[in-house]
């Protein structure tokens, strides 16, 4: 309560300082609005042998956080509580304890913005600089320190900060500094302000600091990294591209080797009623970038790699085989496709009908093994353009109809090829290839009442074989639901092993605050958000979880 | 106000900085200790004595016996060292490693020669057959090659003439023949002790006695490598790939960093007394391996102004 004691002093200082003249406290003071949410999940486990669901000593473990936000005019201040008693199973274990690690004062005008204590910032794409709280996944790895912002002059826009990144309830031994430049042409320069093309250019700069107190080898302490960006749109076209260097940085992740880094991004989209093509592809190439050269999984990461991979939702495709994705290296391709089969048409018949097909792609780049490790430690070449192994493939097909005015349907088929070896770390495992096929049906009873089914089913000779998953869920709007499903691995070649994942939900919502409770058991597998994971271990249990906004 | 505004984030983006590490291995210091002997002896840092301590030291040289190979007297001749930039997959590097073999049996132990393995040419390969990595332990190859300037292969630096002048395989003997006679300004005395048993094959000691024989106004640094002749493996030859070529006088260790130790101002008569001691790579062959000593005026110049070198064993 001490750190929070602080923040209210300072924020109110700030207050006077910024406040009108005139105004008197109290008519400042009336300005003000707080808004916040909370979350509480916890969980009762039991000890199930069967999907190798550990015995947990605290029988029940809770996660819990609130975030409260202050604005009064240009000034704003925060902070989020957060409680980890202990964190549920799969969750970083350094979440452990109460505490606020994340607090902040903020001041904005017309073109300067500061902000002191924690924020989470992004540099065009991520490439060199994103820092977010994903938690889902635990996983936040904020800034604390100092950041500015400045809008120079109309079209051009400057952001400066250096700070520490968070990990867990402590913060890295890095230092991060970053400037970054956003230059809207159409803005900046007069006779392109009514041109029906937008270019948008960037730059950025990235470094990090942190001492060595190696004796084995030479780190460098001061790490840069440089990117260059350019967003071109012209009516339904768009296309953007970024390029991002870094220099040597030896880390945990890449073996130590001196190898500069760099990545790139481009992405094409044209959109127009009824149909959308997006094309993109990016090449990564010794790009894992953190504040501590030691630290793993997902911990002290500076930058984000972006996922060329579909973010599934349904249950098997999305907790089986999904992408994480590769920071050493890797070359991704992906195309969607959107088209809306129009009303009246052969495919489209009375109600029309979407479809989307996507695919995607991701290789290891194609190296040369150097065999420097005694001497310059450049790890390896590698080619441009030409590929090595493959990481995953997903091409999958999404067909949206509505029968009636009461009843859709949702169909997907998917092909996935997955490498378990990489993305899950388990060597000598071998490549899944899978079929997948969801049929997803809602049907509205009446004004109130809704029903919807979710049939899945997965096929594949690897791993543990073939999956089915059943839901059914009924809803009775605008607060309840209800939901039970059951996930079966009915081709796992063991046949104790063919088990029943069952579980029962039910849920309440009301305004802005949403609670669920369910029972039943979790398979082991992981969960990715944007190609960033975490594995989520086999348990079984009662599980609760409550949400409010105000 | 806007310049004020300015300033953080040009400050700030002065910070994203940048070290550009271009040898991962930090320089094997050493570490030093005085017996009151009047010899400096320093000990390689991988050996990991810790500073103060002779323990290990005394250990060493009572517990073991020692055989002493002695180097050969220079007190009145200028020894040449030849150091040669190559590599094995430089096609045109043996003719310059032959015309050193032809030139070492004109002048014998007066011409000391070091073959440098550095640049493009030196780099392994993933796949057979030049997979093998015989660049010197700690980027000093790459180091003398850059200060160097060493852009052409074969080549050769003759006792670093003419502020380290690199140059080709005609040149050399001429070179050589402009610098023997000259009267030696310093007298380097060398001798290398070696367990003679067997017992201890991985350590090896060098004494160096030097004593200036005339007055020098410049500064002057010792340096101590270690090579390895008769290293048997691959080599471009004309573009002929050569299994079991003959890679002669291969710099193996620079003891004491890059560009050596910096020695007290040169006096005539003046003496001073280094023992290193150091290891040997399990993989190298006792029996072929030189110490190599020489002092070189420090940078411009670098002209080594006398060397010295003896066998291990």
């Amino acid at each position: 309560m001490n750190h929070l004691y602080k923040f209210l002093i300072l924020g109110l200082t700030l207050i006077f300082c910024t406040s009108i003249k005139a105004q008197s406290f109290q008519e400042v003071m009336e300005r003000g609005q707080i808004r916040g949410n909370f979350q509480f999940e916890s969980q009762y486990y039991e000890e199930d042998s069967l999907i190798g669901a550990q015995d947990v000593s605290e029988k029940i473990l809770s996660n819990g956080y609130l975030n409260l936000n202050y604005t009064n005019g240009g000034f704003s201040a925060g902070l989020r509580y957060e409680s980890y008693l202990n964190a549920l199973l799969g969750y970083p274990t350094g979440y452990k304890g109460n505490g606020i690690m994340y607090r902040y004062a903020s001041y904005k005008d017309d073109n300067l913005e500061f902000t002191l204590g924690s924020f989470y910032e992004q540099f065009g794409s991520g490439l060199i600089l994103r820092t977010y709280e994903e938690r889902g996944l635990g996983y936040d790895n904020a800034l604390d320190g100092v950041r500015m912002k400045y809008k120079i002059y109309n079209g051009i826009r400057l952001t400066a900060f250096t700070g520490k990144q968070r990990v867990f309830f402590d913060y890295t031994d890095g230092i991060v500094r970053g400037f970054n430049a956003d230059v809207f042409l159409n803005e900046a320069i007069g006779a392109l302000k009514d041109s029906k093309t937008r270019i948008n250019i960037g730059g950025s700069a990235v470094s990090k600091y942190q001492a060595d107190e190696s004796s084995k080898f030479i780190y460098p302490e001061n790490v840069a990294s440089f990117s260059g960006r350019a967003d071109i749109r012209y009516g339904k076209f768009s296309i953007n591209g970024e390029y991002a260097y870094k220099y040597n940085d030896p880390s945990a992740d890449n073996g130590d080797i001196y190898k500069n880094g760099d990545a790139f991004l481009l992405q094409t989209v044209y959109s127009q009623k009824g149909f959308g093509l997006l094309l993109s592809a990016k090449r990564i190439d010794n790009m894992s970038f953190r504040s501590d050269r030691t630290e793993g999984q997902q911990n002290a990461l500076i930058n984000y790699i972006p996922a060329l991979t579909k973010q599934h939702t349904y249950n098997l495709l999305s907790t089986l085989y999904p992408y994480a994705t590769q920071l050493n290296g890797e070359i991704g391709f992906q195309a969607d496709l959107i088209y809306a089969f129009q009303k009246g048409t052969l495919l489209g018949g009375e109600r029309g009908m979407d479809i989307q097909i996507n695919y995607s792609s991701a290789n290891n780049l194609d190296t040369t093994h150097l065999n420097d490790e005694e001497t310059y430690r450049q790890g390896y070449k590698s080619k441009f353009l030409s590929t090595g192994e493959v990481y995953f493939k997903d091409f999958n097909v999404q067909i949206s109809k509505r029968f009636s005015s009461k009843t859709k349907g949702i169909f997907t088929y998917a092909n996935l090829v997955y490498n378990q070896d990489v993305i899950e770390e388990k060597p000598g495992n071998p490549i899944v290839y899978a079929d997948v096929a969801i049929a997803d049906i809602t049907h509205r009873l009446n004004m109130r009442h809704a029903l919807r089914g979710e049939a899945q089913i997965l096929l594949t000779d690897q791993d543990f074989g073939d999956w089915a998953t059943l839901l059914i869920e009924y809803t009775y709007a605008p607060h309840w639901f209800i939901a039970i499903q059951d996930q079966f691995n009915y081709g796992n070649s063991e046949s104790d092993k063919r088990i029943h994942y069952y579980n029962a939900s039910v849920g309440y919502n009301n305004k802005g605050n949403r609670i669920t409770l369910s029972y039943g058991k979790q398979k082991e597998g992981i969960f990715c958000v944007g190609g960033v994971c975490r594995v989520v271990p086999a348990s079984s249990g009662l599980f609760l979880s409550v949400t409010s906004s105000f | 106000m806007m310049k004020k505004i300015i300033s953080p984030f040009l400050f700030l983006l002065a910070l994203a900085a940048c070290d550009k590490v271009d040898y991962p291995y930090p320089e094997n210091q050493g570490v030093s200790f005085d017996l009151d002997d009047g010899i400096e002896y320093i000990i390689d840092a991988n050996l990991n004595v810790n500073a103060g301590d002779t323990t290990f030291l005394k250990n060493l040289m009572t517990n073991y016996n020692w055989d002493t190979i002695v180097a050969a007297d220079n007190s009145n001749k200028r020894f040449v060292v030849i150091e040669e930039f190559t590599g094995h997959t430089c096609l045109n590097c043996p003719l310059g490693s032959w015309e050193i073999v032809r030139l070492k049996d004109i002048y014998k132990e007066q011409l000391i020669p070091v073959s440098i393995h550095s640049g493009h040419f030196a780099k392994p390969k993933s796949s057979e057959p030049y997979t093998s990595d015989h660049r010197v332990k700690g980027g000093h190859g790459e180091e003398y090659s850059n200060t160097f300037n060493v852009v052409a292969y074969p080549s050769a630096m003759v006792s670093r003439i003419n502020n380290g002048q690199v140059t080709t395989n005609a040149q050399w003997e001429g070179q050589i023949n402009s610098i023997k006679d000259d009267a030696p300004k310093v007298k380097i005395d060398l001798k290398n002790y070696v367990v003679t048993d067997n017992s201890l094959d991985t350590i090896v000691r060098t004494q160096i006695d030097i004593e200036w024989l005339e007055n020098l106004n410049e500064k002057y640094n010792l340096q101590v490598f270690l090579t390895e002749d008769n290293v048997i493996d691959w080599q471009d030859s004309s573009g002929v790939d050569v299994e079991f070529y003959n890679h002669r006088h291969m710099l193996r260790k620079v003891v004491n960093n890059t560009f050596g130790l910096e020695l007290d101002a040169a006096v005539r008569g003046s003496k001073a007394s280094f023992q290193y001691i150091t290891t040997i790579d399990n993989n190298w062959k006792l029996e072929d391996m030189e110490a190599v000593v020489f002092i070189f005026q420090q940078s411009p110049s670098y002209e080594i102004i006398q060397g010295n070198a003896a066998p291990l064993r």
